[in-house]
């Protein structure tokens, strides 16, 4: 089968790899550990590190406090597990299948058609609830995927990452205009629209992140079988086939992987950007290009990174909130420039 | 056919003014309870607006408006209103976007759609033929930034409806189309009619509040300086805001609160009005399981004001005290 790992002094540099990567799980999860403590702790409404035990181990629902956290907080730090998972191994899978470093979940065009797909549930189906939108929000994205693959591969020409990102920034802007035309004439429908535009994990009942659960599994559980043939990938089409894996196969399969991955975060949380950009290039930087590595450690660094702007992003403005979008890009914008410079630095 | 129309209405408009003109002029005093404006001794006038100082030369006969926020309280004066703004068709409008609570008395006086959706046209402006715009400086419907190029048209006034409440806004408006008469008119008639309600009417005991519930994100509740909380004082309710601790933003009349921080801010309120542009609310405030202790919610006491209770002109500030009524009479 096909192996990418270093052949020459592989048992140096393997290692090294091994202690990285176990370094970036160990270290990645101590982060995600505690930021899901704070993330249970801390709040627009200040409730006691003793209530909030009592609330997980006595709950009554008749303290306001003790539904803040368990009917609030408990719900919210599941679904930043589960989207952030989704987005960042979304990234790295469409990095990988693009070989464009900067490709995320909106480089597709998913985010334009999940609200597309929103708006057109809110003004022409009357959804006015989350879970309504989840499935709608699904559906778009996935439409969206096919259609810049489609779009991307039109004449029978090959996949190259900068026809799928011509295709994308097309099919957004397309899409992107449609849905501006229909908010623009319904401005009922854009009142509803921007709550869910704006991204965020507040106020998503279990029952969402139930429902993205699978999905994102799936996605996972497809990305780590598709380790090896992403990594023959990233020698490129020539190489790949040489190696006996088909690039259109591996693009198809990343895609899907892709679609439910991005997908189910988008349509349950928003558009939320940065995390599927950042966290790939994070575990990327400290453990290399290998997917063997960069998969795992990608997935618990993307929940924690998530989770640490989702705390920031309660404290920051107190007692108002940031909402979880604006807080994983105001993170995320300084770290991803801070790693560009570190690797000009590393390239120099 | 457009000029026919336009010329029926500037027909209309005129004949309007001379059926009320002695009051505007002669009337004004005993109206408005002896507080003539300084300007409303005759034209030109000089009126002081959000945007500066314009100088109107005569009474308008054709008004339009650039704000469908503003149209409202316009027609309630009488003014001879030509032609509106109209917003995106909705829940809070009719089927070419003006709102509802006044729809109807647009269409009886003939006001014509000035443009759609919000989308400042300014041709379509000046193929009206004001003489007199009135528009607003705030909210999706401003037209502030175009103020000097609707001042080229036509003395234009722009109004910010965000600081002045309806009855403010009402006497400002009065002044500029010298319809100061029935501006005071209005509200006397409206205070009277209210008292009268309120005499029905059998208030709970204890705070109220109203709000804009917002599910996932930050509600917004009415301060007690806002058009809501004074309306419901007049009925006789005992109105709360948010307390100072757990406001997340303070705006011109209303306060947002973050989900977590709304079980603190309406827990001990007794009745909780819900204001809202496109629900009604309450589905969202009962069902939510941050408020299930709120009194007002085990009180079965979360009362829908309507879709027009949002912003408040005399129209719709009559369609939410009958909504309280229809909650809070003796007759219900």
């Amino acid at each position: 089968m096909i192996d990418t790992l270093p052949r020459r002094g592989e048992a140096g540099a393997g290692a090294r790899t091994g202690i990285r990567l176990a370094a970036v799980l160990i270290g990645g999860l101590v982060v995600l550990l505690v930021a899901t403590v704070l993330s249970l702790g801390i709040g627009s409404h200040v409730v006691p590190p003793r209530t909030v035990i009592d609330a997980l181990t006595h709950f009554d629902p008749a303290q306001d406090d003790h539904l803040i956290v368990v009917r609030s907080r408990i719900p919210r730090a599941l679904l930043c597990l589960v989207v952030g998972v989704g987005l960042a191994v979304a990234g790295a899978v469409m990095q990988a299948l693009t070989r464009n470093p900067l490709a995320e979940p909106g480089l597709l065009g998913l985010n334009a058609g999940a609200s597309l797909a929103v708006v057109v549930a809110i003004s022409f189906f009357g959804v006015s609830e989350l879970a309504g939108y989840l499935w709608f929000a699904f559906v778009g994205a996935a439409v969206a995927a096919v259609a810049v693959y489609a779009l991307g591969t039109a004449h029978r020409s090959a996949a190259t990452p900068a026809r799928m990102a011509l295709a994308g920034s097309a099919i957004a802007m397309a899409v992107g205009a449609v849905t501006t035309s229909i908010l623009l004439s319904r401005e009922s429908a854009y009142d509803q629209f921007r709550f869910w535009a704006v991204g965020s994990l507040q106020g998503r009942p279990l029952e969402v992140t139930g429902a993205v659960l699978p999905c994102v599994a799936l996605g996972v559980a497809g990305a780590l079988a598709l380790i090896r043939p992403l990594n023959a990938l990233a020698l490129g089409d020539d190489a790949a086939r040489a190696l006996g894996a088909s690039a259109p196969a591996i693009r198809l399969g990343g895609g899907l992987v892709v679609v439910l991955l991005a997908g189910a975060a988008t349509a349950a949380a928003g558009p939320i950007g940065f995390v599927g950009l950042v966290a790939p290039h994070l575990v990327r930087l400290l453990v290399g290009s290998d997917h063997r590595a960069l998969l795992p450690g990608t997935i618990v660094l993307g929940p924690a990174i998530l989770m640490v702007a989702d705390v920031l992003g309660r404290i920051v403005i107190a007692p108002a909130e940031l909402p979880t979008a604006v807080a994983a890009a105001l993170i995320g914008g300084p770290v991803f420039v801070a790693l560009i410079r570190t690797n000009r630095r590393i390239a120099g | 056919m457009h000029t026919t129309l336009r010329a029926l209405t500037a027909a209309g408009a005129v004949a309007l003014l001379a059926l009320t003109g002695c009051s505007s002029s002669g009337g004004a005093d005993a109206e408005t309870g002896g507080e003539t404006p300084a300007s409303a001794e005759g034209w030109p006038r000089t009126i002081v607006h959000d945007a500066g100082e314009t100088e109107i030369p005569d009474e308008p006969l054709t008004i339009v408006s650039t704000s469908v926020t503003l149209t409202g309280s316009l027609l309630a004066i009488d003014a001879p209103v030509a032609a509106s703004a109209a917003t995106g068709v909705g829940p809070i409008t009719d089927d070419q976007g003006f709102f509802r609570q006044w729809a109807d008395v647009a269409d009886e006086r003939g006001v014509e759609v000035l443009y759609p959706d919000l989308t400042l046209d300014l041709e379509a402006v000046e193929l009206a033929e004001p003489d007199l715009i009135v528009g607003s400086s705030i909210g999706a419907d401003a037209t502030a930034e175009a103020y000097d190029q609707l001042s080229e048209i036509a003395p234009t006034i722009m109004i910010d409806y965000g600081t002045h409440d309806w009855r403010e806004i009402l006497g400002q408006l009065g002044e500029a189309t010298g319809h100061e008469a029935e501006a005071g008119r209005t509200l006397d008639d409206f205070d009277a009619w209210v008292a009268e309600q309120a005499a029905d009417l059998e208030p709970v005991a204890g705070p109220v509040t109203a709000l804009s519930y917002n599910g996932a994100d930050p509600s917004m509740i009415f301060e007690p300086n806002s058009s809501q909380a004074e309306l419901l004082t007049a009925l006789g309710f005992e109105y709360a805001g948010a307390p100072d601790e757990v406001v997340a933003e303070h705006r011109s009349d209303a306060s947002s609160v973050t989900p977590e921080n709304l079980p603190t801010a309406l827990g001990d309120k007794s009745a909780l009005f819900m204001v809202s542009i496109e629900r009604d609310g309450v589905d969202g405030v009962t069902s939510d399981p941050l408020l299930a202790n709120a009194r007002a919610v085990a009180d079965d006491t979360v009362v829908p004001l309507g879709a027009t209770s949002f912003r408040i002109d005399p129209y719709s500030a009559r369609l939410l005290v009958e909504a309280v009524v229809e909650a809070f009479g003796s007759s219900r």
